[in-house]
Protein backbone atom coordinates (compact mmCIF):
# COMPACT_ATOMS: atom_id res chain seq x y z
CA UNK A 1 0.00 0.00 0.00
CA UNK A 2 2.91 2.53 1.04
CA UNK A 3 4.53 1.36 -2.16
CA UNK A 4 1.14 2.26 -4.01
CA UNK A 5 1.16 6.07 -2.69
CA UNK A 6 5.06 7.05 -2.09
CA UNK A 7 5.54 8.23 -5.33
CA UNK A 8 2.41 10.18 -6.01
CA UNK A 9 3.20 11.59 -2.00
CA UNK A 10 6.73 12.19 -2.95
CA UNK A 11 5.23 14.38 -6.08
CA UNK A 12 3.92 16.24 -3.93
CA UNK A 13 6.13 17.08 -1.23
CA UNK A 14 8.63 18.15 -3.95
CA UNK A 15 6.04 20.50 -5.36
CA UNK A 16 6.21 22.48 -1.80
CA UNK A 17 10.06 21.67 -0.85
CA UNK A 18 11.65 21.20 -4.28
CA UNK A 19 12.43 18.07 -5.89
CA UNK A 20 15.37 16.36 -4.33
CA UNK A 21 16.98 14.54 -0.95
CA UNK A 22 15.10 16.70 0.81
CA UNK A 23 11.52 15.80 -0.27
CA UNK A 24 12.54 11.87 -0.59
CA UNK A 25 13.78 12.16 2.94
CA UNK A 26 10.59 13.70 4.25
CA UNK A 27 7.97 10.91 2.44
CA UNK A 28 10.51 8.02 3.71
CA UNK A 29 10.28 9.38 6.82
CA UNK A 30 6.25 9.68 6.29
CA UNK A 31 5.96 6.28 5.44
CA UNK A 32 8.07 4.90 8.40
CA UNK A 33 5.64 6.68 10.60
CA UNK A 34 2.77 5.47 9.02
CA UNK A 35 4.13 1.97 8.70
CA UNK A 36 4.84 2.16 12.76
CA UNK A 37 1.77 3.65 13.47
CA UNK A 38 -0.58 1.44 11.09
CA UNK A 39 -2.07 -0.25 13.82
CA UNK A 40 -3.57 2.94 15.23
CA UNK A 41 -5.21 4.02 12.00
CA UNK A 42 -9.05 4.61 12.54
CA UNK A 43 -9.74 6.60 9.40
CA UNK A 44 -10.97 5.54 5.69
CA UNK A 45 -8.39 6.59 3.44
CA UNK A 46 -4.83 5.20 4.28
CA UNK A 47 -3.83 7.53 1.11
CA UNK A 48 -5.25 10.64 2.66
CA UNK A 49 -3.30 9.45 6.45
CA UNK A 50 -0.02 9.40 4.15
CA UNK A 51 -0.61 12.87 2.53
CA UNK A 52 -1.02 13.88 6.00
CA UNK A 53 1.63 12.96 7.60
CA UNK A 54 4.01 13.85 4.74
CA UNK A 55 2.29 17.26 3.98
CA UNK A 56 2.48 18.51 8.06
CA UNK A 57 6.30 17.64 7.97
CA UNK A 58 6.86 19.26 4.02
CA UNK A 59 5.19 22.47 5.16
CA UNK A 60 7.08 22.44 8.93
CA UNK A 61 10.20 21.91 6.90
CA UNK A 62 9.17 25.04 5.03
CA UNK A 63 9.11 27.16 7.94
CA UNK A 64 12.18 25.88 9.38
CA UNK A 65 13.97 26.89 6.31
CA UNK A 66 12.07 30.55 6.42
CA UNK A 67 13.17 31.30 10.16
CA UNK A 68 16.46 30.21 9.47
CA UNK A 69 16.40 32.51 6.61
CA UNK A 70 17.51 30.07 4.16
CA UNK A 71 13.75 31.02 2.01
CA UNK A 72 12.56 34.29 1.33
CA UNK A 73 9.39 35.46 3.68
CA UNK A 74 6.40 34.45 2.41
CA UNK A 75 3.52 36.82 1.71
CA UNK A 76 0.76 36.81 4.55
CA UNK A 77 -1.82 34.59 4.39
CA UNK A 78 -4.81 37.20 4.45
CA UNK A 79 -3.20 39.57 2.11
CA UNK A 80 -5.16 40.19 -0.46
CA UNK A 81 -4.97 38.74 -3.69
CA UNK A 82 -6.59 41.00 -6.57
CA UNK A 83 -7.91 40.47 -10.01
CA UNK A 84 -5.21 41.21 -12.51
CA UNK A 85 -6.52 42.46 -15.81
CA UNK A 86 -5.53 40.58 -18.61
CA UNK A 87 -4.70 42.90 -22.00
CA UNK A 88 -5.54 41.95 -25.08
CA UNK A 89 -3.23 39.62 -27.81
CA UNK A 90 -1.79 37.36 -25.70
CA UNK A 91 -3.08 33.44 -26.06
CA UNK A 92 -6.50 32.10 -24.50
CA UNK A 93 -5.84 31.14 -20.81
CA UNK A 94 -7.97 27.75 -21.76
CA UNK A 95 -5.37 27.29 -24.70
CA UNK A 96 -2.50 26.73 -22.22
CA UNK A 97 -2.64 23.39 -21.37
CA UNK A 98 0.06 21.65 -23.46
CA UNK A 99 2.20 24.98 -23.44
CA UNK A 100 5.37 24.48 -21.21
CA UNK A 101 6.02 28.21 -20.77
CA UNK A 102 2.27 28.12 -18.94
CA UNK A 103 3.56 25.28 -16.72
CA UNK A 104 6.87 26.68 -15.86
CA UNK A 105 5.00 29.93 -14.83
CA UNK A 106 2.47 28.23 -12.71
CA UNK A 107 5.30 26.05 -10.99
CA UNK A 108 7.07 29.55 -10.13
CA UNK A 109 3.44 31.52 -9.29
CA UNK A 110 3.03 28.07 -6.70
CA UNK A 111 6.19 28.67 -5.17
CA UNK A 112 5.38 32.46 -4.59
CA UNK A 113 2.54 31.83 -2.75
CA UNK A 114 2.57 30.41 1.31
CA UNK A 115 2.98 26.64 1.20
CA UNK A 116 -0.21 26.13 3.24
CA UNK A 117 -1.93 27.96 0.00
CA UNK A 118 0.31 25.70 -2.46
CA UNK A 119 -0.19 22.09 -0.57
CA UNK A 120 -4.18 22.97 -0.46
CA UNK A 121 -4.39 23.84 -3.71
CA UNK A 122 -1.97 20.67 -4.86
CA UNK A 123 -4.30 18.68 -2.86
CA UNK A 124 -7.53 19.61 -4.82
CA UNK A 125 -6.49 20.20 -8.39
CA UNK A 126 -3.83 17.42 -8.68
CA UNK A 127 -4.99 14.95 -5.98
CA UNK A 128 -8.18 15.65 -6.04
CA UNK A 129 -9.19 15.48 -2.54
CA UNK A 130 -12.83 17.27 -1.66
CA UNK A 131 -12.31 20.31 0.68
CA UNK A 132 -13.42 17.74 3.37
CA UNK A 133 -10.39 15.67 3.46
CA UNK A 134 -8.23 18.75 2.49
CA UNK A 135 -9.03 20.26 5.79
CA UNK A 136 -8.23 16.88 7.92
CA UNK A 137 -5.05 16.25 5.89
CA UNK A 138 -3.94 19.87 6.77
CA UNK A 139 -5.75 20.35 10.20
CA UNK A 140 -7.33 23.52 9.06
CA UNK A 141 -11.19 24.72 9.15
CA UNK A 142 -13.12 24.28 5.33
CA UNK A 143 -13.64 27.89 5.29
CA UNK A 144 -9.42 27.82 5.67
CA UNK A 145 -9.26 25.70 3.06
CA UNK A 146 -11.87 27.16 0.75
CA UNK A 147 -9.59 30.69 0.90
CA UNK A 148 -6.58 29.07 0.55
CA UNK A 149 -7.55 27.12 -2.82
CA UNK A 150 -8.93 30.43 -4.36
CA UNK A 151 -6.53 32.44 -3.52
CA UNK A 152 -3.14 29.68 -4.60
CA UNK A 153 -5.08 29.27 -7.84
CA UNK A 154 -5.86 32.78 -8.13
CA UNK A 155 -1.72 33.93 -7.26
CA UNK A 156 -1.50 31.62 -10.36
CA UNK A 157 -3.79 33.02 -12.67
CA UNK A 158 -2.63 36.02 -12.19
CA UNK A 159 0.91 35.47 -13.18
CA UNK A 160 -0.29 33.80 -16.22
CA UNK A 161 -2.02 36.87 -17.11
CA UNK A 162 1.39 38.91 -15.90
CA UNK A 163 3.11 37.12 -18.49
CA UNK A 164 0.25 38.23 -21.45
CA UNK A 165 -2.02 35.33 -21.29
CA UNK A 166 -5.47 36.53 -21.60
CA UNK A 167 -8.71 35.04 -20.13
CA UNK A 168 -11.34 33.40 -22.79
CA UNK A 169 -13.08 36.88 -22.46
CA UNK A 170 -10.36 39.18 -23.32
CA UNK B 1 -22.07 41.36 -4.63
CA UNK B 2 -19.51 41.34 -7.32
CA UNK B 3 -17.15 40.67 -5.59
CA UNK B 4 -18.34 38.62 -3.30
CA UNK B 5 -19.21 35.78 -6.00
CA UNK B 6 -15.50 36.16 -7.20
CA UNK B 7 -14.27 35.22 -4.00
CA UNK B 8 -16.67 32.09 -4.07
CA UNK B 9 -15.73 31.14 -7.74
CA UNK B 10 -13.31 28.52 -6.64
CA UNK B 11 -15.43 26.73 -4.41
CA UNK B 12 -18.13 27.11 -6.77
CA UNK B 13 -15.95 25.17 -9.49
CA UNK B 14 -15.07 22.52 -7.26
CA UNK B 15 -18.89 21.90 -6.10
CA UNK B 16 -18.07 23.12 -2.76
CA UNK B 17 -20.61 26.04 -1.69
CA UNK B 18 -24.06 25.11 -0.23
CA UNK B 19 -26.79 24.82 -2.33
CA UNK B 20 -28.62 28.30 -0.97
CA UNK B 21 -24.81 29.87 -1.85
CA UNK B 22 -24.32 28.25 -5.27
CA UNK B 23 -28.08 29.68 -6.00
CA UNK B 24 -26.47 33.08 -5.44
CA UNK B 25 -23.89 32.44 -7.77
CA UNK B 26 -25.99 30.45 -10.63
CA UNK B 27 -27.72 33.84 -10.55
CA UNK B 28 -24.94 36.46 -10.26
CA UNK B 29 -23.57 34.39 -12.70
CA UNK B 30 -26.22 34.39 -15.81
CA UNK B 31 -26.52 38.14 -15.35
CA UNK B 32 -22.57 39.13 -15.15
CA UNK B 33 -20.21 38.31 -17.75
CA UNK B 34 -17.10 39.62 -16.36
CA UNK B 35 -17.85 36.76 -13.33
CA UNK B 36 -18.70 33.84 -16.06
CA UNK B 37 -15.25 35.28 -17.47
CA UNK B 38 -13.72 35.35 -14.06
CA UNK B 39 -15.03 31.40 -13.62
CA UNK B 40 -13.62 30.19 -16.93
CA UNK B 41 -9.92 31.43 -16.27
CA UNK B 42 -10.24 30.21 -12.43
CA UNK B 43 -11.06 26.59 -14.50
CA UNK B 44 -8.43 27.42 -16.84
CA UNK B 45 -5.79 27.30 -14.30
CA UNK B 46 -7.16 24.88 -12.12
CA UNK B 47 -6.71 22.69 -15.32
CA UNK B 48 -2.66 23.80 -15.91
CA UNK B 49 -2.20 22.92 -12.33
CA UNK B 50 -3.53 19.48 -12.21
CA UNK B 51 -1.48 19.57 -15.80
CA UNK B 52 1.94 20.10 -13.60
CA UNK B 53 4.55 17.46 -14.39
CA UNK B 54 5.30 14.86 -11.86
CA UNK B 55 8.80 14.48 -10.48
CA UNK B 56 10.24 11.42 -9.57
CA UNK B 57 12.29 10.13 -6.92
CA UNK B 58 15.81 9.56 -7.50
CA UNK B 59 15.98 6.28 -5.34
CA UNK B 60 12.81 3.93 -4.33
CA UNK B 61 11.18 5.26 -1.41
CA UNK B 62 10.11 2.19 0.71
CA UNK B 63 12.02 -0.39 -0.63
CA UNK B 64 14.23 -0.89 3.05
CA UNK B 65 10.52 -0.89 3.85
CA UNK B 66 10.06 -4.17 2.31
CA UNK B 67 13.49 -6.22 2.86
CA UNK B 68 13.26 -5.25 6.87
CA UNK B 69 10.16 -6.48 7.28
CA UNK B 70 10.10 -9.63 4.75
CA UNK B 71 10.46 -11.87 7.58
CA UNK B 72 7.11 -11.14 8.48
CA UNK B 73 5.52 -13.10 5.79
CA UNK B 74 6.46 -16.34 7.29
CA UNK B 75 5.45 -15.16 10.92
CA UNK B 76 2.41 -14.28 9.46
CA UNK B 77 1.81 -18.00 7.73
CA UNK B 78 2.91 -20.12 10.52
CA UNK B 79 0.29 -18.02 13.23
CA UNK B 80 -2.19 -18.43 10.62
CA UNK B 81 -2.06 -22.00 10.76
CA UNK B 82 -1.73 -22.36 14.17
CA UNK B 83 -4.14 -19.72 15.37
CA UNK B 84 -6.33 -22.77 13.22
CA UNK B 85 -5.14 -25.99 14.60
CA UNK B 86 -5.40 -23.94 18.33
CA UNK B 87 -8.81 -23.90 17.39
CA UNK B 88 -9.93 -27.01 16.42
CA UNK B 89 -7.57 -28.58 19.13
CA UNK B 90 -9.79 -26.31 21.61
CA UNK B 91 -12.74 -27.87 19.88
CA UNK B 92 -11.67 -31.12 20.48
CA UNK B 93 -10.09 -30.68 24.55
CA UNK B 94 -13.85 -28.53 25.28
CA UNK B 95 -16.06 -31.88 23.84
CA UNK B 96 -13.93 -34.51 26.06
CA UNK B 97 -14.32 -31.98 28.82
CA UNK B 98 -17.75 -31.32 28.44
CA UNK B 99 -18.16 -35.38 28.51
CA UNK B 100 -16.08 -35.48 31.05
CA UNK B 101 -17.32 -33.29 33.29
CA UNK B 102 -21.43 -34.58 32.61
CA UNK B 103 -19.96 -38.44 33.40
CA UNK B 104 -18.89 -36.82 36.64
CA UNK B 105 -19.35 -37.97 35.71
CA UNK B 106 -20.77 -40.75 33.88
CA UNK B 107 -18.78 -40.79 30.54
CA UNK B 108 -15.25 -41.78 33.78
CA UNK B 109 -17.85 -43.48 35.53
CA UNK B 110 -19.10 -45.56 32.99
CA UNK B 111 -15.57 -46.46 31.88
CA UNK B 112 -14.19 -47.45 35.35
CA UNK B 113 -17.43 -49.63 35.39
CA UNK B 114 -16.96 -51.19 32.66
CA UNK B 115 -13.25 -52.11 33.53
CA UNK B 116 -14.52 -53.15 36.46
CA UNK B 117 -16.63 -55.52 35.03
CA UNK B 118 -13.91 -57.28 32.96
CA UNK B 119 -12.14 -57.64 35.89
CA UNK B 120 -14.38 -59.20 37.58
CA UNK B 121 -17.39 -60.70 35.49
CA UNK B 122 -18.33 -63.13 38.31
CA UNK B 123 -19.38 -60.25 40.26
CA UNK B 124 -20.33 -58.09 37.51
CA UNK B 125 -24.26 -58.83 37.27
CA UNK B 126 -24.08 -58.22 40.81
CA UNK B 127 -22.89 -54.76 40.56
CA UNK B 128 -25.01 -53.75 38.11
CA UNK B 129 -27.82 -54.79 40.00
CA UNK B 130 -26.58 -53.28 43.19
CA UNK B 131 -26.25 -49.75 41.09
CA UNK B 132 -29.52 -50.35 39.75
CA UNK B 133 -30.76 -51.09 43.15
CA UNK B 134 -33.22 -53.00 41.63
CA UNK B 135 -31.98 -56.83 42.70
CA UNK B 136 -35.07 -58.70 43.36
CA UNK B 137 -33.56 -60.16 46.57
CA UNK B 138 -35.20 -62.44 49.24
CA UNK B 139 -36.44 -60.58 52.23
CA UNK B 140 -34.72 -62.38 54.26
CA UNK B 141 -30.94 -61.09 52.73
CA UNK B 142 -29.71 -58.76 55.15
CA UNK B 143 -27.05 -57.91 52.39
CA UNK B 144 -29.94 -56.30 50.47
CA UNK B 145 -31.40 -54.58 53.42
CA UNK B 146 -28.73 -52.86 54.74
CA UNK B 147 -27.93 -51.90 51.15
CA UNK B 148 -30.66 -49.75 51.31
CA UNK B 149 -29.55 -48.36 54.54
CA UNK B 150 -26.81 -47.82 53.38
CA UNK B 151 -23.69 -49.47 51.27
CA UNK B 152 -21.30 -48.61 53.32
CA UNK B 153 -22.72 -51.01 56.50
CA UNK B 154 -22.99 -53.68 53.96
CA UNK B 155 -19.80 -53.98 52.99
CA UNK B 156 -18.37 -53.69 56.34
CA UNK B 157 -19.34 -56.61 57.27
CA UNK B 158 -19.54 -59.18 53.85
CA UNK B 159 -18.88 -62.01 56.32
CA UNK B 160 -22.16 -62.08 58.18
CA UNK B 161 -24.04 -62.01 55.27
CA UNK B 162 -24.02 -65.34 55.08
CA UNK B 163 -23.98 -65.12 51.07
CA UNK B 164 -20.64 -65.30 49.78
CA UNK B 165 -21.52 -64.56 45.93
CA UNK B 166 -23.64 -61.12 46.81
CA UNK B 167 -20.27 -60.39 49.28
CA UNK B 168 -18.17 -61.12 46.20
CA UNK B 169 -20.14 -58.58 44.24
CA UNK B 170 -20.64 -55.75 46.62
CA UNK B 171 -16.75 -54.57 46.93
CA UNK B 172 -16.80 -54.45 42.88
CA UNK B 173 -19.89 -52.00 43.06
CA UNK B 174 -18.80 -50.12 45.62
CA UNK B 175 -15.43 -49.78 44.32
CA UNK B 176 -16.90 -48.18 41.04
CA UNK B 177 -19.12 -45.36 43.23
CA UNK B 178 -15.87 -44.39 45.13
CA UNK B 179 -13.54 -44.38 42.68
CA UNK B 180 -12.07 -40.30 42.33
CA UNK B 181 -12.73 -38.74 39.70
CA UNK B 182 -10.48 -38.92 36.41
CA UNK B 183 -7.82 -36.92 36.08
CA UNK B 184 -8.02 -34.43 33.34
CA UNK B 185 -6.02 -35.66 30.97
CA UNK B 186 -4.29 -32.93 29.22
CA UNK B 187 -4.37 -29.11 29.87
CA UNK B 188 -7.41 -27.09 30.02
CA UNK B 189 -9.19 -26.16 26.82
CA UNK B 190 -9.10 -22.31 28.04
CA UNK B 191 -5.27 -22.87 27.09
CA UNK B 192 -5.95 -23.62 23.87
CA UNK B 193 -8.30 -21.26 22.93
CA UNK B 194 -6.19 -18.44 24.65
CA UNK B 195 -3.47 -19.78 22.69
CA UNK B 196 -5.36 -19.82 19.06
CA UNK B 197 -6.03 -16.26 20.23
CA UNK B 198 -2.74 -14.96 20.74
CA UNK B 199 -1.60 -16.61 17.49
CA UNK B 200 -4.59 -14.77 15.20
CA UNK B 201 -4.09 -11.42 16.66
CA UNK B 202 -0.17 -12.01 15.71
CA UNK B 203 -1.52 -13.19 12.33
CA UNK B 204 -3.49 -9.96 12.05
CA UNK B 205 -0.69 -7.81 13.17
CA UNK B 206 1.79 -9.60 10.77
CA UNK B 207 -0.68 -8.91 7.84
CA UNK B 208 -1.27 -5.04 8.41
CA UNK B 209 2.30 -4.30 8.90
CA UNK B 210 2.72 -6.18 5.63
CA UNK B 211 -0.13 -4.90 3.79
CA UNK B 212 1.27 -1.14 4.63
CA UNK B 213 4.39 -1.95 2.93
Amino acid sequence: MLAEHADRVYAHVARILGPGGEAEDVVQDACVSAWRSISSFQGTSFRAWLFRIATNRAIDLVRTRRRRGELPLEPAQDEVVTWAEPVAGGPDLGDLAADREAVRVVEEALGGIPAEQRAAVLLRDVEGFDYEEIARITGAEVGTVKSRIHRGRLAARNALVARGWRGPAG
Amino acid sequence: MQQHVRDDLSAYLDGALAPADRALVDDHLAACAACRAAAAELSATARLIAALPRPDPSRRLVPSLETRFAWLRPVRSLSAVLAGVFVLVFMASATLDTGWRMGGGRAGGSAQTTSSREATPAAAPQATALERGSVPAPAASPTIALQEQGRSTAFASPAATGSGARAEGAPAADAVRAAPEPPRIGPSPWLWLGLAAVSGILALVAHRRLRAV
